[in-house]
């Protein structure tokens, strides 16, 4: 393998492929990238077997050729050098790479490429492609519903429904759930669902990053596997396995009290509140109170610590119904609140221990349930 | 082809269930170590993703990744140096499970040593145990099943690995390893049906000069010329930083002693080609002239007794010191 190319691309690349290396693996080459000369590009690849990035540096290949190096030494070196041409070179039968690059140089050590657990190739299945935008907006507005412990493995993904000319995103934890619907921009032939672990999408969501080309998504016919393709990067992700449960029979189908606030407003009065539920379990009671002909309707927060203190806040609002009470984790709210673009939510409450349901005005493709938290009043 | 010698009824068991399809979730690998559990354990996962038609061919590519541990879908966690098993590699493997196989056909998961889970990482294992993923085997490796929580068991499928039997052990030597038949013979005897073991000190000298140096030094105790009693706690307390550095040493140290001794009663009572240390025959014989049979029993079931007492965490040093003051001491002439 000889090859040069730039500096700033290389370091760019590596920076893309090092989120998919493991950190802590019971097998140690995936700690390595995979580096291909291929024509006229080079190829780097990384895995943590539950994901693996692909991605192609544009590069001057004198010979083809492949190794894996540790990634770490490659990005840090890499990342230390000045931008300028990098003179890469493996002398045949050799597995140690020489980087060169002005007046600095380096050797590492590596590991043969036949080694390197295989990056699944996906060319069956089930293919669509998606704008950029929209599929950046539905995994930041659900993604983080997911469950981080791992006691019900299918939590800790997404639910994605591919449906003629929709996807549908799903997300829950036991105590919360987020459902975006958006379109896509060309129709699938069957209808799938499938589970994608939620740290792959908030990686790809990372890699999409301000990329405006739309993305190619493809379900392999086992529906073991997906791959998204995006301009200049590859990202192939197990799915996990199971059956996520029917989440729309949890979104309430009415409400007795409905407030519409700024949410601006109301995740300020959120976090205000965050302050001092910290020392109380989390705990923010909402007051809704109507409106009369000459006061406004408003919502009013707050939270109360045990021999700490307590606030109080309100947030004007256009209410409809009688009062209702309800007390929430104030994560889950202002997780919700914070990842909402629109200008106004709407908060729909039917009894204290009944879940509540915020709604982004203006759209209707993304819904929210929150459980409360059941409280002496 | 199957590289496990001398499980036939575990093998033709395993080459059923791969012919039906009714390989079950989870097996339970219990016998002595070096008995060739590691072997079978690599062999099943071999089966299981072999693309050839004899399960398992050893040929493919497959097969070849798995030998060597580059395959990705077989995850094999151990002690590792650690006293347990923690929670965390548990949950580790249990994140994997939950995925399908990356390159192969089935998820393999082989947990060597898995009497040193700890209780929360047995109790984590417990749950994925319950309820299996598809496509996903665990293998459990145990030498002393009964320190592993009865609840585990229970959801395993047990498979016991016998010793072997030493003629097989010897042709297999000879005939595969192109040993000569003293050595093999010497080898066959020390390892206890266990063929690992017998391999490893094949490939590894340093293992038999060791026990050489092991045996020198147990000899030296019972010379007439050194048999006082500061000689014999300085050895109980070398021998006791050894149990508190290396506990497995210690351990095997104790098992030279025991076959040792085992071997005087045998020469006592007549039964020479019965004898494990063939090459100390002559030691032994003459070992054996001064102590009474019943000295010799005596001392096997004290040693016995403090096997026992150190597997249940008794000081080591206080141990062996019993057990060198029990050490008989033929009385000088001239007393």
């Amino acid at each position: 393998m000889k090859l040069s190319c730039l500096q700033e691309n290389l370091n760019r690349g590596l920076s893309i492929v090092g989120r998919a290396v493991a950190t802590r693996s019971t097998l140690p080459i995936t700690q390595n990238i995979l580096l291909s000369a291929e024509q006229s590009r080079l190829k780097l690849s990384a895995t943590n077997l539950e994901m693996a990035i692909t991605c192609w540096v544009g590069a001057k290949v004198k010979q083809k050729g492949d190794i894996t190096v540790p990634a770490r030494l490659l990005s840090d070196f890499v990342n230390s050098l000045p931008n300028d041409l990098i003179e890469v070179n493996l002398p045949a039968n050799s597995r140690i790479l020489e980087l060169k690059s002005g007046h600095f140089q380096a050797h590492i050590h590596g590991i043969d490429a036949a080694d390197f657990p295989p990056i699944p190739q996906i060319n069956d299945g089930i293919t669509t492609t998606i704008e950029a935008a929209s599929l950046r907006e539905g995994i930041a507005q659900v993604a983080f519903a997911a469950a981080t412990e791992e006691s019900r493995p299918v939590l800790t993904g997404i639910n994605t429904e591919f449906d003629g000319e929709q996807l549908n995103l799903a997300a829950a934890d036991g105590f919360r759930l987020a459902v975006h619907k958006t379109t896509l921009s060309s129709p699938v032939k069957e209808k799938t669902t499938v589970i994608i672990p939620a740290r792959t999408l908030n990686e790809l969501n990372r890699l999409i990053g301000e990329q405006e080309e739309p993305v190619e998504i493809t379900v392999n016919e086992k529906k073991s596997q997906v791959l998204f393709r995006l301009k200049d990067a590859e990202l192939v992700s197990q799915l996990i396995q199971g059956s996520f449960p029917n989440y729309s029979q949890v979104i309430p189908q009415s409400y007795t009290t409905r407030a519409v606030v700024d949410i601006n407003e109301f995740l300020r009065v959120t976090k205000m509140s965050s302050i001092f539920a910290r020392d109380a379990s989390g705990i923010v009671r909402l007051v809704i109170t109507p409106g009369s002909e000459l006061a406004p309707g408003k919502i009013t927060v707050s939270a109360q610590a045990e021999e700490v203190g307590d606030n109080v806040g309100e947030v004007d609002a256009l209410t409809d119904g009688e009062e209702a009470k309800i007390a929430f984790n104030v994560r889950y709210l202002s997780d919700v609140l914070s990842v909402l673009s629109q200008a106004q939510v709407a908060l729909e409450l039917t009894t204290p221990s009944s879940p509540g349901t915020i709604r982004p005005i203006g759209v209707d493709n993304y819904v929210h349930v929150v459980m409360p938290m059941f409280v002496q009043w | 082809m199957w590289q496990v010698i001398g499980q036939d009824k575990i093998l033709s068991l395993l080459d059923y269930s791969l012919k039906t399809d009714a390989i079950a979730h989870a097996y339970l690998l219990v016998g002595p170590r070096h008995v060739g559990k590691g072997t079978l354990a690599i062999n099943l996962a071999q089966a299981l993703n072999c693309d050839g038609p004899e399960l398992p061919c050893g040929q493919c590519r497959s097969c070849q990744r798995i030998l060597e541990g580059k395959h990705a879908d077989v995850t094999p966690i151990g002690l590792d140096s650690k006293t347990e098993i923690g929670i965390d590699d548990i949950r580790g493997l249990q994140r994997l499970a939950n995925l399908p196989p990356y390159e192969g056909k089935c998820k393999v998961f082989i947990i060597d040593d898995a009497e040193y889970l700890s209780t929360e990482a047995a109790n984590s294992l417990l749950k994925i145990l319950e309820e299996p993923p598809p496509r996903v085997v665990w293998l459990l490796l145990a030498a002393e099943e009964k320190h592993l929580l009865p609840t585990i068991i229970s959801r395993c499928q047990r498979l016991e690995l016998k010793p072997v039997p030493s003629e097989q052990v010897q042709e297999v030597l000879v005939n595969s390893y192109n040993v000569d038949a003293d050595k093999a013979k010497l080898l066959t005897q020390l390892c206890h049906g266990r063929l690992g073991w017998a391999l490893s000190a094949l490939a590894n000298d340093d293992i038999l000069e060791q026990r050489s140096q092991r045996i020198a030094r147990l000899v030296s105790l019972l010379t007439p010329t050194s048999r006082s009693l500061e000689q014999r706690f300085a050895y109980a307390q070398e021998l006791a930083s050894q149990f508190s550095q290396n506990r497995r040493a210690g351990t095997e140290i104790i098992e030279i002693w025991l076959d040792w001794w085992r071997d005087l009663m045998l020469i006592k009572g007549g039964c020479q080609e019965a004898v494990i240390n063939v090459d100390y025959e002559i030691a032994l014989e003459e070992q054996a002239g001064g102590l009474s049979l019943s000295e010799i029993k005596g001392f096997l079931a004290n040693l016995c007794l403090l096997q026992e007492e150190i597997s249940k965490n008794v000081n080591p040093r206080l141990a062996l010191e019993w057990l060198m003051l029990n050490l008989p001491r033929r009385e000088s002439p001239k007393h």
